[in-house]
């Protein structure tokens, strides 16, 4: 049976590297993706480093009262905040609009969707669909599908409620989907 | 039907989204795990003997530098050479604010009431690391070993008129706390820059940080270049 990552951060803490690398393995792609949908890659890999020199540095102190993942990505969010203030944004301003509000802030991306038979295509729409969704509805998107999260880990790791978590995540959905042409929503076969 | 759509859209999603960090990410993250557990398990004592033993080190290279290079007919060609003009006097060391990102990497996260303290332990405890560590030790500030693995480079060293090799190093001051500085030497780890912290001494408070030393001002531009691109302000001092 696989170890959780709760354990396994537990067992680093008590100095068993072995843990710490199941860990990494897990979250590593996953995070990494996180700040690359919304940073530049140089600025992607400096917050990545940041967020697991601060889970090495607490690993004593590490205590599982929410999930591990929940954690790590409170963690990847507070840097991310950090770093858009750098930049000048305040994403968090946006917090007490309403979700209609959000979904309707921003010109649709691509504007009128054209035919894309190809798959690769597809996909490169699609990535930059998620690029360029509202701050708010993008973190939820990638805590859901890059991270694998449920609602309320979603919502505990965005500090909200899980009904807000769960509207962001519609909207993101609704945005993509019409973002996308209906062919690249009709059943690609994927390996 | 939305249902449908949505899932080919989370499949596409999953098809598209493999982007892995790079190999010296990875190896320096890991490598950090790796020290920060080095430094529990192994016994401290002696934080004075590793500190005189690093600062033992960097005379001892100096002193080999200034003897050898005469024999080997002067010093090479350098892109520059060193004018004691060129370098600023030793700035007192003043308390100054690190940008908020620093604090928070040495600060928050979690429950956090114990942390500075637990870092700072946890720094202690890693000094037992430094090897030959048992060195003769002259009288001065404490001083903490790097905790990066590789050292700069040293290029070429520059000779000074007096035939000496001038030594330097980048500081980086105004660290209130040590957990502050922990987290700027773990940072600067990450760029692969040897660092050390230095405590200030009866007039002066707080931490600072050291980086180097170097004895080619090419390497040194290029340094501190590094660092400015990060925000990292740095001062240049020669060491004595």
């Amino acid at each position: 049976m696989q170890d959780s990552d709760e354990d396994c951060m537990l067992r680093y803490a008590d100095g068993e590297l072995a843990a710490f690398q199941v860990l990494y393995e897990r979250h590593r792609g996953s995070l990494y993706r996180y700040f690359l949908r919304q940073s530049p890659r140089d600025v992607a890999e400096e917050l990545f480093q940041d967020v697991w020199t601060r889970v090495i540095q607490a690993r004593s102190r590490y205590r599982p009262d929410a999930t591990f993942r929940t954690w790590l990505y409170t963690l990847a969010r507070n840097r991310m905040i950090d770093y858009w203030r750098r930049q000048g944004r305040d994403p968090l301003a946006l917090s007490g609009n309403t979700d209609a509000v959000l979904y309707d802030a921003g010109e649709h991306p691509t504007g009128n969707p054209r035919r894309l038979a190809d798959l690769r295509e597809c996909l490169e729409q699609l990535l930059r669909l998620v690029e360029s969704l509202p701050v708010l509805q993008r973190e939820a998107f990638l805590l859901r599908h890059d991270a694998g999260m449920t609602l309320p880990e979603i919502a505990a790791a965005l500090d909200t409620g899980a009904e807000t978590a769960k509207s962001r995540l519609r909207y993101a959905m609704e945005r993509l989907r019409a973002g996308l042409p209906e062919e690249c929503l009709e059943g690609h076969e994927h390996g | 039907m939305v249902d449908d759509k949505d899932a080919h859209l989370s499949d596409l999603y999953r098809e598209t989204s493999r982007e892995e960090p790079p190999a010296h990410v990875d190896q320096a993250v890991m490598e950090l795990a790796r020290r920060s557990v080095r430094r529990c398990t192994l016994t401290p004592f002696g934080n004075h003997w590793v500190a005189a033993g690093a600062l033992a080190g960097i005379c001892i290279v100096s002193v080999l530098l200034v003897v050898l290079l005469p024999e080997q007919g002067g010093a090479p060609d350098l892109p520059h050479t060193l004018q004691d003009a060129d370098m600023p006097e030793p700035g007192a060391f003043a308390k100054r604010r690190y940008p908020k990102s620093v604090d928070d990497a040495a600060g928050g996260g979690m429950s956090g009431a114990s942390e500075e303290s637990d870092v700072a332990r946890e720094r202690f405890d890693f000094y037992s690391v430094m090897p030959e560590a048992e060195q003769q030790a002259p009288a001065g500030e404490r001083v903490t070993p790097s905790i990066t693995a590789p050292a700069p480079r040293q290029a070429a060293p520059v000779p000074m008129q007096s035939g000496r090799v001038a030594v330097y190093v980048l500081q980086i001051d105004g660290f209130s706390s040590l957990a502050q500085a922990v987290a700027m030497q773990d940072k600067l780890a990450f760029m692969r820059l040897d660092a050390s912290i230095q405590q200030g001494d009866g007039t002066q408070t707080g931490y600072r940080i050291r980086v180097g030393p170097y004895t080619d001002l090419n390497e040194l531009d290029r340094v501190q270049a590094q660092l400015d691109k990060r925000g990292i302000k740095s001062t240049r001092e020669r060491v004595p």
